[in-house]
């Protein structure tokens, strides 16, 4: 039981991450390295939050 | 922000997409794709792991347990392959066994996909194929090819350093998901501590005689082409072994279970049940590290050039020549192995023993292939395919 709510919680710190990676990029007005960067970032996240990988 | 950041922002979304889409979506498939197994005419009733310990009920988890029960009562025997789904021999086995053997004493309780989790996971990261395919008399079966451990999608977090219960010595954190670590079980413990605790449960309510676990190894590990057992089991052991090696001429070793080593099935089963527990490693070339490129090519003739090489210069510890340790040599071994620890308990302890009918041997395995005992789904009764 414990180890599930932790799992959730992994869930909703993926969910975060996304998030402020995602606004970060928004904002992101100059540094195009950095979009690139934001982009990679968000891969592993992403296939998690699918349950892809 | 500029036009220019905007439009660059909108390809990159773009490019961003087709990889997570090109590298998410076969990963997804591979997950939901379903191995068929037909049941053969000895299976006498499909069950669960979750009848034996109901908390795994609707988990991923849960998995198919194959009853083969004969007329005449006798021993039983549990057989579980895919513990480790990146050594299928063990699932291919069991699977032949499910769609061909007949019991006529005694009781055969077939786990195909052990951890189920690990057949739903994958090795991408070592370039491991997603699937490996076999050639039958009516066409290509597919198989998932899995991972060693659960995947993390079903159990996660690993702690920092994984303590065994009930020892509690200190293992890798990895082997919390692995269910040759996680013997025997906790009940409250984490999905593959479950897994392990639901399988003792099952050998406790039936008082099964003999558990038989199917694994593979790399032809660099000195624990290969063995049979590997407790002080209990051990005197089966040796006659299994001599005799497949006498009469069916394959060396299969004898390595004994380690007391200190923790969590093993051949260990603890033994400890914490009556069930005599053994074993089975087949050499999988596939495995070990200094191979080619890790093709289903390798994975089915397990021909390797720098194996090859290695073998020259002794540093392999099974004999290894041009022809590798192809699928079917791995497999008839398995099951003739099992067939034979059956047979030399049931010479044993007649009262309690277990005859099986229409199960291949090492040599008609070797002749035939291991597709031809393979039946097609598609002509069989819907009730008799599972897909898992």
């Amino acid at each position: 039981m414990i180890a599930r709510i932790i799992m959730i919680f992994y869930y909703l710190l993926c969910l975060f991450f996304v998030f402020i990676t995602l606004k970060n990029l928004i904002e992101e007005k100059t540094s195009r390295d950095r979009v690139i960067l934001y982009f990679l970032i968000l891969i592993p996240f992403i296939l998690r939050l699918l349950r892809f990988k | 922000m500029s036009r220019t950041t905007a439009r660059f922002k909108i390809i990159t979304a773009l490019i961003f997409l087709i990889f997570l889409i090109a590298g998410g979506w076969p990963l997804k498939k591979h997950r939901d794709f379903p191995v068929e197994i037909v049941c053969g005419p000895g299976v006498t009733d499909i069950k669960k792991l979750s009848d034996f310990f109901p908390a795994l009920k609707g988990s991923v988890a849960d998995t198919y347990v194959f009853v083969l029960e004969g007329k005449e009562p006798g021993g039983k025997a549990l057989i579980m392959g895919n513990t480790h789904a990146n050594e299928p021999e063990g699932l291919l086995s069991v699977a032949i066994m499910i769609e061909n053997a007949v019991v006529e004493k005694g009781t055969l309780y077939l786990i195909p996909f052990f951890n189920r989790s690990a057949s739903l996971n994958t090795r991408p990261g070592e370039g491991y194929p997603l699937y490996f395919s076999i050639t039958t008399p009516w066409g290509k079966k597919t198989f998932r090819m899995g991972n060693r451990d659960a995947s993390p999608l079903d159990q996660w977090p690993d702690p920092d350093i994984y303590i065994h219960y009930p020892e509690k010595q200190m293992l890798s954190y990895l082997d919390i998901r692995n269910t040759n670590r996680t013997w025997p079980g906790r009940k409250n413990g984490l999905p593959m501590e479950q897994v392990t605790y639901a399988a003792m449960e099952l050998l406790r309510q039936e008082k099964v005689d003999l558990a038989i676990d199917l694994h593979g190894a790399e032809t660099m590990f000195p624990v290969t082409n063995c049979i590997v057992a407790p002080e209990k089991s051990m005197r089966i052991a040796t006659l299994a072994s001599l005799t497949v090696k006498s009469m069916e001429g394959f060396e299969n070793h004898l390595e004994s279970s380690p007391e200190k080593f923790r969590g093993l099935s051949h260990r603890e089963i033994g400890d914490y049940s009556e069930t005599l527990p053994f074993l089975l490693e087949a050499p999988i070339p596939f495995l070990d590290q200094p191979t080619g490129p890790k093709t289903e090519k390798l994975f089915l003739d397990g021909q390797d050039e720098f194996l090859l090489s290695l073998a020259k210069r002794k540093k392999l510890f099974v004999p290894y020549d041009e022809s590798g340790w192809p699928l079917e040599k791995r497999v008839g071994q398995h099951l003739s192995v099992s067939l034979e620890i059956i047979r030399q308990y049931s010479r044993k302890t007649p009262a309690r023993a277990i005859i099986i009918k229409n199960v291949p041997r090492y040599a008609e395995v070797v002749r035939n292939g291991v597709g031809y005992y393979f039946h097609n789904p598609a002509e069989a009764e819907m009730d008799k395919v599972i897909k898992h």
